[in-house]
């Protein structure tokens, strides 16, 4: 009788060790949501580049011409390419001397492409008061416009860009040293 | 003499009954006892122990696919920022010039389905050939609509019907004055976790 009332004692002690045992299973099982945190590593990067810098190697010389007919207009192109100037067949101009060139430019900046941009496709160059129509610029080769992109390169991340146009003149052209500038735009694309 | 064996045999009876009482009283008593004792016994010998255990899945997170990239960037004599949404556009301010190349970075996320869960960031500065660009007012975003979420600190989203998600980050990087050419790095640590 004794021994039975004893484990009727323990019994509430194993009831107890019970529900401990389920708060420490629950504990775990929380325990287990937490161990499951995951981290990485999320690379950034940026590339500072320099600014584009445009030079002029070369000026767009057209060289000497001369009017051979008073009534007629007559177109000279130079070929950026090659520098060669030709002479159209309207005969109111003739190349008489002077070393005609291909403008040159040179752009420097990073190994990005760049948009190349004539300003003014169609100007005009001046000797006081009189003036001729340049037009046609071709950027590159004859086959290229007055846009293109390019993209520096090499040790110094540069390229060069050779420039070519056609000139007009008009039937009685006064003689003299006709001057202008254009202006070329460079940018990142 | 007769009352006094009236008396006699009343004094037995009385004693009788106080020993029958007794009998009763210690029988209940076993009985109760009996009661009791079977009660207990059949408690302690078929109270169950619950068990219970979660398994869940563990949360993973992938940033290898696409970094955070501010693509490539003009400095000049004046401090500048560049801004990259979430959602890949870029703004230029100050004497900073975006040129191009700049993308949001990404963090593909896998867990429990529909599961809640929690994302904190610790973002380290871009070193490189000049002085270090801060990456400042962190931009995050989630696939599953639960964003946008604004710089540091804890946010909270949920992963899909099928247990995924994308994070995805842009910033504001601070640019230096004429801050030198180069490549510059840095990164941030994502960290996912279950409430």
């Amino acid at each position: 009788m004794t021994s039975k009332r004893d484990t009727k004692t323990l019994n509430p002690q194993r009831s107890i060790k019970a529900g401990a045992a389920v708060v420490l299973v629950s504990l775990s099982a929380f325990g287990l949501t937490r161990a499951v945190a995951a981290t990485a590593t999320l690379p950034i990067i940026a590339q500072i580049v320099r600014a584009i810098k445009i030079t002029v190697n070369t000026s767009l010389n057209f060289g000497t011409l001369a009017v051979t007919n008073a009534t007629s207009p007559g177109t000279a192109s130079i070929d950026p390419l090659t520098g060669k100037l030709t002479v159209d067949s309207k005969g109111g101009l003739a190349f008489s001397g002077g070393t005609p060139t291909a403008g040159r430019v040179i752009i420097k900046g990073a190994a990005l492409p760049v948009n190349v941009t004539i300003a003014s496709p169609t100007m005009q160059i001046h000797n006081g008061p009189e003036s001729l129509t340049v037009e046609n610029f071709k950027l590159i080769n004859r086959t290229g416009g007055p846009r293109a992109t390019v993209t520096p390169f090499g040790p110094g991340s540069s390229i060069a860009i050779n420039v070519g146009a056609s000139i007009t003149s008009r039937p009685g052209q006064v003689d003299g040293v006709y001057t202008g500038t254009n202006t070329l735009y460079a940018n990142y694309q | 003499m007769a009352e006094l064996m009236i008396s006699q045999k009343t004094g037995r009876a009385k004693s009788a009954l106080r020993t029958a009482a007794t009998l009763v009283l210690i029988s209940l008593s076993t009985f109760v006892m009996s009661l009791i004792s079977l009660s207990i016994y059949a408690n302690a010998s078929t109270d169950p122990l619950p068990i219970e255990a979660q398994i869940t899945g563990a949360m993973s997170i992938d940033c290898s696919g696409q970094e955070v990239n501010f693509g490539a960037i003009v400095a000049s004599g004046v401090a500048g920022t560049i801004t990259l949404d979430t959602s890949g556009a870029v703004a230029d301010g100050g004497g900073a010039t975006y040129v191009s190349g700049a993308v949001p970075g990404v963090c593909v996320l896998q867990g429990n389905v529909s599961a809640p869960y929690e994302v904190d960031y610790v973002v380290s500065p871009l070193t490189g050939p000049g002085v270090d660009m801060t990456l400042i007012n962190l931009a995050s975003n989630n696939a599953n609509g639960d964003g946008p979420f604004a710089g540091l600190g804890t946010h909270n989203a949920s992963l899909d019907a099928v247990g995924a998600d994308a994070l995805v980050f842009g910033g504001t990087l601070n640019v230096g004055a004429n801050q030198t050419a180069g490549l510059y790095s840095g990164t941030i640590d994502v960290t996912v976790d279950y409430p």
